[in-house]
């Protein structure tokens, strides 16, 4: 037998345990192969004409970028793997050297059966990879509305299987080192027999944690705006810290209190459950504190990416007065069947509309100081100001004569109406208007803001209200090429209304060209970048969350012989399978989700500081992210607690 | 009054056309009344073990049957197997079986608690015991602080917790030193004294095996001969050494 023979073996025989560890890879090598298959996908070259070329080539940078974070984590990954893998089978290596194999042997036995996890994982992420190639492709097409034929880059397949395969030799070699010469061989093999001493802690590290956390939290909470960028690194490196301690103090701290407290302990199964945890916590503390972070920084981008999408409308200011608008104004003032031709349009579509408003205006330019470039304006009457707001929920205004009030459309990202000296934004407390030639100064009456129509149809965003008797003196002296009028449309469930959307500016022709207006249509422009990256996003998030979970996996099944043993005893006493089987659950139940936990709350406090900077609330959103995470787990765990079950045999 | 009797119990290992099969117990009949104190003796491959693993649950004969307190726990399902296991039989192991997550005081204590026994019965019981095995001093410690003898003794005193109908000793003695041997012999004869506690003993060691009431051989999976202690202990030890010669096998070699 070669020592190739005796490695092909191994893997053959523990294949449960690298079995996670090979389907992380798998995965990291699926995603790379998907991204440089777009990437170098003939259609997104960027001498072809058609599609949007801007999105395009965003979308093959973002794959690029990811490509570079998948290669980065999996280093990390392949490198922590290997080198827990290495020290628990310190009692393997003591034998084979018993046995009189040599240190050389030993190291290439170690990279023969690393090389061939590292065929099985690029084949079966690669082949993965092709599998839904398909399917990556369909749901770009959407997003970057452009045809991508299924193909299969040889180029995207070279570089995948060379990177990957460069990669884990490399940092198995690399490992390898750690194979420590000048041990005893009894040492060795004595190894996994040596009992474990109650571990223990540092009162002070363990507050100090705890501290860390609180002081992080804290600010995390009440900072705003731009401190919130300011704060950032700090409060992220006192998390970090205080997590570490959290697991590597804490934890065994509380775990020793709860192993003083007898009533909770004597009962059932928690005598043993409890006091096996605390040894297991000190051997994981590590793992855990990695699976947390990382799962912090999945749980926080992949829900604010997700907000972002939810709340596209808001963030990107399209929350807008009326969803359709058509302008008429210069040859198309008096086109009366215009509207009625929209409206059978969307009624054709079974959208259903709200409301119409038909406000009679004119748009000014006005230089407010002399020399400084002309600002339009959109006038409105005191009237249809108020006409317009009150469905909207807008106080109502009344505007004395010879007095103006401004409308400022944008009330920025926090809901409100309150106008105060910091957020005005007029620098002027009298304004002059044109009325036929003479000009007639305006006194400032107050400011309020918040959109009363969709700024974005009409193409400027300035709106004065006056009174209306002023106003009708204004509209008798405008000459007809100046008159406009604004239709505003408000229908119910304008998302739907892209398809139609579409059919009416095509009707519309030129004529209407830039007085015409859908939200649906911007938004649906908007959503697509998000959407890339909102799924661009997930698709990592998913290998990070599959890649700490294998890693707790993997500490998990290095220790189950020596559980064995310990289930073994516990049998031959009189413990059922049932109960045993609840200790089992019980531990790796708190293995598993007890980084979930604090990688949950951590990107609870990340959320709350971005909706500080944001102005927003990302919590309802945020819940929904963490909900489809909390599945994953869940599943995850019980499979993993059924393995384990399977696995584990009673000596 | 019998707590344990065996009747035609036979054990075949290796089975039906798949290799050979080994008879380690033929037709193996025995009584054990109550409050007796029972060595098993016999060569290596004698099938003492089989025996004990019968005795103990974990291993099913190949036909015959066994009767604890009058009844039969083969005929139980697997869980209620385990929960007879608890409550009627007591373990101790050649090599202690303690679970070194566990203090002393808690290795001892794991069987009521298991059971939901209340605290103050449990804090109870576990005093009397420690008392009577003399471990009273190191119940907090931790299994790989303290010595063999007082290891074999924490399992002893674990296996007496939930007064079982009998406690079932694998080789005692195996890994411990003479004084230590002597000392948990000394227990086990004292527990079954005071406690009238009935032990099953298996044992290679005539010296361990002299602290019984009553010597079972076995040879060849077979009852080969039966010793009844009459007098003091140490005329009981000759007896059984000429019986072990007479036996043969590994323990007359160099006579």
């Amino acid at each position: 037998m070669k020592i190739s023979n005796m490695a092909v073996k191994n893997v053959r025989g523990n294949l449960y345990r690298y079995i996670m560890y090979c389907l992380s890879n798998a995965f990291a090598v699926t995603a790379f192969y998907i991204f440089a298959n777009f990437v170098f996908h003939p259609s997104i070259d960027i001498r072809s004409a058609d599609g949007h070329p801007v999105a395009r080539m965003g979308a093959a940078n973002g794959m690029i970028i990811s490509q570079v974070i998948i290669v980065i984590f999996s280093i990390l990954f392949v490198g922590y793997s290997t080198s827990i893998f290495l020290k628990s089978r310190g009692k393997e290596f003591g034998l084979l050297s018993l046995y009189g194999m040599t240190r050389k042997q030993i190291k290439k036995y170690v990279l023969i059966e690393n090389t061939i996890l590292s065929i099985l994982s690029i084949g079966t992420g690669v082949l993965t990879g092709i599998v839904f190639s398909k399917l990556f492709f369909m749901i770009m097409e959407g997003f970057l509305s452009l045809k991508l034929p299924f193909n299969i880059s040889l180029k995207a397949l070279g570089l995948t299987c060379i990177i990957f395969f460069a990669l884990f030799e490399i940092i198995s070699t690399f490992m390898l080192f750690q194979i420590r010469r000048n041990k005893e061989i009894i040492e060795q093999i004595k190894s996994s027999k040596v009992p474990k001493t109650i571990p223990e802690f540092s009162k002070a590290k363990a507050i100090l944690g705890i501290t860390l956390l609180i002081i992080g939290y804290i600010i995390a909470w009440f900072v705003h705006d731009v401190a919130v960028v300011l704060a950032m690194i700090p409060v992220t490196l006192i998390v970090i810290i205080g997590t570490y301690f959290l697991f590597t103090q804490f934890s065994i701290a509380v775990a020793n209190r709860i192993l003083r407290n007898e009533k909770l302990l004597y009962n059932k199964t928690n005598l043993v459950a409890y006091s096996q945890m605390i040894f297991k916590l000190q051997d994981t503390a590590k793992v855990l504190f990695l699976a947390a972070i990382l799962g912090a920084i999945t749980f926080t981008a992949t829900e604010t990416i997700f907000s972002f999408y939810t709340e596209i409308p808001r963030i990107s200011g399209l929350n807008n007065a009326h969803e359709m608008v058509i302008v008429q104004r210069g040859d198309t003032l008096n086109n009366n069947e215009v509207i009625e031709n929209i409206k059978k349009k969307l009624e054709d579509d079974k959208i259903k509309i709200k409301e119409i408003y038909e406000v009679e205006s004119t748009s000014m330019d006005i230089a407010i100081n002399e020399g400084e470039e002309a600002e339009t304006f959109f006038i409105l009457s005191n009237h249809d100001y108020n006409r317009l707001a009150k469905p909207l929920g807008k106080k109502l205004v009344e505007v004395k004569e010879n007095q103006v009030i401004y409308n400022h459309p944008y009330n920025g990202l926090v809901e409100s109406e309150e106008v105060t000296e910091e957020n005005r934004k007029t620098r002027w407390d009298e304004i002059g208007l044109n009325i036929g030639d003479k000009t007639k100064k305006f006194k400032l009456d107050k400011e309020v803001h918040g959109q009363v129509i969709t700024v974005p149809g009409v193409g400027y965003s300035r709106v004065l209200v006056l009174n209306d008797r002023d106003f009708e003196e204004i509209i008798k002296n405008t000459k007809e090429k100046d008159l406009i009028i604004y239709n505003g449309i408000k229908i119910d469930n304008w998302k739907d209304s892209y398809k139609v959307s579409m059919v009416i500016e095509e009707s519309l022709g030129d004529r209407y060209d830039g007085n015409y207006y859908s939200t649906v249509i911007s938004y649906k422009e908007v959503s697509r970048i998000y959407g890339l990256i909102l799924f661009i996003g997930f698709f990592i998030a998913f290998l990070f969350f599959i890649a700490s979970g294998s890693i707790i996996y993997f500490k998990l099944f290095n220790e189950i012989k020596q559980d064995g043993i310990e289930y073994g005893i516990l049998k031959k006493i009189g413990t059922t399978e049932k109960e045993i089987n609840k200790i089992i659950t019980k531990q790796i139940g708190i293995i598993f989700f007890l980084p979930f936990i604090v990688g949950t709350s951590h990107s609870f406090f990340a959320l709350k500081s971005l909706s500080n900077l944001l102005m927003g609330n990302l919590f309802s959103n945020g819940l929904v992210v963490m909900l489809g995470y909390l599945v994953f787990q869940v599943v995850y765990f019980m499979v993993i607690r059924a393995i384990y079950i399977k696995r584990i045999q009673y000596t | 009054m019998a707590v344990l009797e065996t009747k035609g119990l036979s054990k075949i290992y290796g089975g039906k056309g798949k290799g050979i099969s080994v008879k380690a117990l033929e037709d193996f009949n025995m009584t054990i009344n109550e409050g007796e104190f029972v060595g098993v003796m016999g060569p290596s491959g004698s099938g003492k073990t089989t025996l004990l693993n019968i005795l103990a649950t974990i291993d099913s004969p190949s036909s015959g049957e066994i009767l604890v307190n009058g009844k039969n726990p083969y005929s139980l399902e697997e869980d209620q197997l385990s929960i007879f296991r608890r409550n009627n039989l007591g373990f101790i192991f050649q090599d202690f079986n303690l679970l070194d997550t566990l203090s002393v005081k808690e290795n001892i204590i794991l069987p009521l608690v298991l059971e939901e026994v209340e605290r103050k019965e449990i804090e109870k019981r576990v005093d009397d015991i420690a008392t009577t095995l003399n471990i009273k001093d190191i119940f907090k410690k931790r299994t790989y602080e303290i010595s063999g003898g007082q290891q074999q003794r924490t399992a002893c005193a674990r296996a007496l917790i939930n007064n079982p109908t009998i406690i079932l000793a694998d080789e005692p003695t195996g890994n411990l030193d003479s004084k230590a041997s002597y000392d948990l012999m000394l227990s086990l004869e004292r527990i079954n004294q005071e406690k009238k506690a009935t032990i099953v003993m298996v044992t290679h060691d005539a010296f361990a095996a002299s602290f019984c009431n009553r010597i079972i051989m076995i040879k060849d999976g077979k009852f080969f001969s039966e010793l009844v202690k009459k007098s003091n202990r140490q005329v009981f030890f000759k007896e059984i050494l000429d019986s072990l010669s007479l036996l043969g096998g590994g323990y007359n070699e160099n006579i």
